[in-house]
């Protein structure tokens, strides 16, 4: 049932703009922009790319807001999917791998691979897409949570913005430290935990 | 399963008591057919068999959590992704109803083979009805909830649909159905729950 789960999410991803191939277009595009903008030497060129692929993140994961969940309730295919054999923590469970593979996977593989175009070593690379991989698991899981609880919410993307993007807060400023990754992996199991309460009592009110 | 038992059902929605003491119950191979108002709480009904909704008052026999191996619910709305192709759409159903699909079968039955590749944002809203009754045929349930269904779909494909749910019942199954608007089905059993509000 989670296996079918997943996969269907993942197809539908494919099927959809969501896809690998835009997410992480989107994001190289606003990496590559921030640059020409910004007059900035080598070594502030460097940190601003540590700040910008947070920023990248968090709104690639804002564009994810109104398909979580969302979409399902409006066209009624959370109904079936609400009748399937499924604990409420494995339609999260099955929607975090999803939404994590779909939107923060992209990215966790384009880091490495533009990191030397910003002057970073390979060190320096290193720590920042473990920081990354570490702390995305965090940020999808509360883009979950909020969506979940706030699904029936038609075209309120901004609203609920605005209650994602202060909650990101905490992983941005861990994100940009190196060696990090043992606080943003905290973190990221606490949001993982709210996150999985908070979408099986999104889900429970549903019916109501 | 045998029958579905309603006993002195209560719904409260809000603040605002949609039906009252509303006991039924249906045995395979029969019909419910269930009729009201504008905000009766025909919906509401159906929802609560289904599992969406807990009964203010009262309780649903068996007492169980349903999925997809006891009810097929089919709601008012299509469960389709408007963006996608009519056969995309097919493929996604069969991962949440764990079942192949033969979609050629299904489109031919339904008439629908043409629309195949098309998005169903382009089809009609009877199309998108009938596409949206393809889940019925998807896997077998005891029980069918249908809700409004008929909404949309030209004589002939009511006139196919009820031959459909005749099928179903003669080969011992159940079914719920509400309607707002006359349909020519025989059903053995007729709620009208404008009597059970508050």
């Amino acid at each position: 049932m989670f296996k079918n789960l997943l996969l269907r999410d993942l197809r539908l991803a494919y099927y959809s703009s969501s896809n690998f191939i835009y997410i992480g277009s989107f994001f190289i595009l606003v990496t590559i922009l921030i640059p020409f903008v910004i007059n900035t030497e080598t070594e502030g060129l460097k940190s601003v790319f540590q700040g910008l692929i947070w920023v990248g993140l968090a709104l690639a994961l804002l564009l994810a807001l109104d398909r979580i969940f969302s979409s399902d309730f409006d066209d009624g295919n959370l109904d079936i999917i609400l009748r399937m054999k499924v604990s409420y923590e494995k339609i999260y469970l099955s929607k975090l791998l999803s939404v994590w593979i779909t939107y923060c996977l992209p990215i966790v593989i384009i880091v490495p691979l533009i990191s030397t175009a910003f002057n970073l070593t390979i060190n320096e690379t290193i720590f920042v897409t473990i920081n990354l991989f570490c702390g995305s698991f965090g940020m999808a899981a509360t883009a979950i949570g909020i969506n979940a609880l706030l699904m029936g919410l038609k075209r309120m993307i901004y609203l609920k913005s605005i209650i994602v993007i202060p909650l990101y807060i905490p992983f941005m400023i861990f994100g940009v430290e190196q060696g990090s990754w043992p606080v943003l992996s905290a973190l990221s199991m606490i949001a993982v935990v709210v996150a999985s309460f908070a979408t099986s009592y999104g889900l429970r009110l549903y019916g109501e | 399963m045998d029958y579905l038992l309603a006993e002195n059902l209560s719904c409260i929605r809000g603040s605002n008591t949609v039906f009252k003491n509303l006991s039924f119950k249906v045995s395979r191979g029969q019909i419910l057919h269930i009729t009201g108002a504008n905000g009766s709480g025909k919906t509401s009904l159906l929802r609560m068999i289904a599992g969406f909704i807990y009964p203010s008052e009262g309780k649903i026999i068996p007492e169980k959590n349903y999925t997809h191996k006891d009810v097929h619910f089919v709601g008012q709305k299509y469960a389709l992704k408007k963006n996608l192709s009519v056969e995309k759409n097919l493929s996604l159903w069969s991962y949440l109803y764990q079942k192949k699909i033969n979609t050629d079968q299904i489109l031919s039955d339904l008439d629908l083979t043409q629309y195949k590749d098309n998005d169903v944002e382009v089809l009609s809203d009877g199309q998108k009805r009938r596409l949206s009754i393809a889940r019925l045929f998807i896997h077998s349930a005891p029980i069918w909830l249908l809700d409004e269904v008929h909404v949309h779909l030209d004589s002939e494909w009511q006139v196919k649909l009820n031959h459909y749910i005749y099928n179903y019942i003669n080969e011992g199954g159940i079914v719920l159905i509400s309607s707002n608007t006359k349909i020519e089905l025989n059903s053995n059993i007729d709620i009208n729950l404008t009597n059970y509000n508050v």
